[in-house]
């Protein structure tokens, strides 16, 4: 029988789970190698009947934060769908011992993340740059965003536990690993960082600490 | 000049927007375990394509900003 996968646990412990999760199936878990596994079991082996895709992605979200609320999880990306059971557990055998450590190490860890985002162009950008003038632009907006990303990353210092930055084209993204309990002072901390008008910030969570799930 | 830390957005303050939604949406969708696998895409019973899982997960990502989860084809271990 397929299967939609959500995320994985540490399997000690009970957890309100939620009764239903996408399309209202029922959220059942499974158990193996010391992981506890939550999937939704379709009778109709079709893994892809359900709601439309919004209210399916956001149904796995809420079972997920439900989960997550209360103990550390690593998700599976929306829609995982496995043929069976056999398939399953077969990964959670194969991957136990990373699942484990990394489980245990995150325990009471939270994600948060910060955007950063150059908010239009560079008023001082020429209106038909030069192939080398554009590069110019890009290399001093990528300083600016890392400048800035510098910032959080000292305000934020004394209530981390790790940080990784992914650079996109006109973007940063942050993400901090914070004690559970820190959120609040984190959040008041990073509300301090001086920012140019150029650049905007947004900063989201607590979220799965997935960043953080492989040690490297 | 720096400016002041409204430029600074908290998620709780944008609860509900568009922004706390494509939060929540690129999490569901981008971060978290894949699982390693080859698929066959089938639809109506008719083998289709075959892909790494890896990339069919890609495929979906994108197919699910277009079209209703109902009619995403089905996939089964080959």
């Amino acid at each position: 029988m397929p299967a939609l996968a959500y995320c994985i646990t540490e399997s000690e412990g009970p957890l309100e789970v939620p009764l239903t999760g996408v399309g209202g199936m029922a959220v059942e878990s499974l158990e193996q190698s010391g992981l506890r596994c939550f999937v939704s079991r379709n009778p109709s082996s079709d893994p892809m009947l359900g709601p439309p895709a919004r209210e399916a992605a956001l149904a796995f979200h809420r079972v997920l934060q439900e989960i997550f609320r209360q103990t550390a999880i690593i998700p599976f990306r929306f829609p995982t769908v496995l043929s069976d059971e056999a398939e399953l557990t077969g990964h959670l055998n194969e991957h136990a011992a990373k699942y484990h450590e990394a489980l245990g190490r995150l325990r009471d860890m939270v994600q948060m993340e910060i955007h950063l985002a150059w908010e239009g162009s560079q008023q001082s950008a020429p209106d038909k740059p030069t192939g080398a003038e554009y590069l110019k632009a890009r290399q001093a907006e990528q300083a600016g965003l890392e400048k800035i990303a510098g910032r959080f990353q000292e305000a934020g210092r004394s209530w981390m536990h790790g940080w990784r930055q992914q650079v996109s084209s006109h973007h940063i993204r942050c993400y901090a690993l914070v004690g559970r309990g820190a959120v609040a002072e984190f959040e008041r901390a990073l509300l301090k960082v001086e920012m140019p008008s150029t650049i905007s910030a947004r900063v989201s969570g607590p979220w799965p600490a997935t960043e953080f799930v492989s040690e490297e | 000049m720096p400016s002041a830390a409204s430029k600074i957005l908290l998620s709780a303050e944008a609860a509900g927007d568009e922004g706390s939604l494509l939060d929540v949406l690129d999490h569901v969708l981008n971060k978290g375990v894949i699982i390693h696998g080859n698929l066959i895409i089938s639809l109506a019973g008719v083998d289709l394509i075959y892909l790494g899982l890896d990339a069919i997960l890609t495929s979906v990502e994108t197919a699910l900003q277009h079209v209703p989860f109902q009619a995403l084809p089905t996939a089964r271990k080959q």
